[in-house]
């Protein structure tokens, strides 16, 4: 198995497991991550505090990205 | 007396009696999104172009929303026991990511910022990506805070 194939099985895996825990969590009404988000952000300084995360993420993607751009 | 009124529509049901104004929001935001992919970075139009909706969605998210700052309810806060696997899925991705950042080449070693960067090697790529984080964003912190 190459570098590259197993680094990408790894992200795979964890996001396979987040998506059996979260079936699993939907199906019993437990914490789904919906319910954990929601807790997580809850409060107006935490919000402001992810609000400020989502903000900065956007423009280090599309304002101050590196990909290949049109032009 | 008020208990006979009928009573008005509120929240998701009045957006669903409004199915072209959704459609027209959802095709005005797609519009966007493919305009704005289009935009050069480090250029003042694309600065705009993210700031604009982040501000949008920023007071939305706080506006007023000091009135809905209760606790969630105790179901659905969360437990040592339902909360560590989330926090362990989220401790693995970011230990992961990290690893991925310090090895070399990028080629064999792809960190999430990259996976991206290829994804948004096309403006169809760019466009969808945009979109998905505006949706984030909405669904964070206004739909979230819309449902209370």
């Amino acid at each position: 198995m190459s570098q590259r194939a197993l680094t990408l099985a790894g992200y795979a895996a964890i996001a396979s497991g987040a998506v059996v825990y979260q079936s699993v969590t939907w199906v019993r009404h437990s914490l789904t991550l919906g319910r954990f988000v929601r807790w997580l952000i809850w409060g107006r300084a935490r919000r402001v505090l992810f609000l400020l995360g989502w903000a900065w993420l956007g423009w280090h993607l599309f304002a101050r990205g590196n990909a290949t751009f049109p032009g | 007396m008020s208990a006979h009124r009928p009573l008005a529509p509120t929240g998701r049901a009045q957006r669903r009696a409004h199915p072209i104004r959704s459609a027209v929001a959802v095709a005005a935001c797609g519009v966007y999104c493919w305009a704005t992919a289009g935009l050069r970075p480090f250029t003042v139009p694309i600065d705009v172009g993210v700031a604009l909706p982040a501000a949008v969605v920023g007071v939305l998210a706080l506006w007023g929303s000091g009135d809905r700052d209760v606790p969630p309810a105790a179901e659905n806060q969360p437990t040592l026991r339902n909360g560590a696997p989330w926090v362990a899925v989220f401790g693995l991705l970011a230990e992961w990511e990290a690893l991925a950042y310090v090895s070399s080449p990028r080629r064999n070693h792809p960190t999430l910022s990259s996976m991206a960067n290829t994804a948004m090697a096309t403006h169809a790529g760019r466009a969808a990506l945009f979109a998905i984080w505006l949706l984030l964003g909405w669904g964070l912190f206004v739909r979230h805070e819309a449902r209370g």
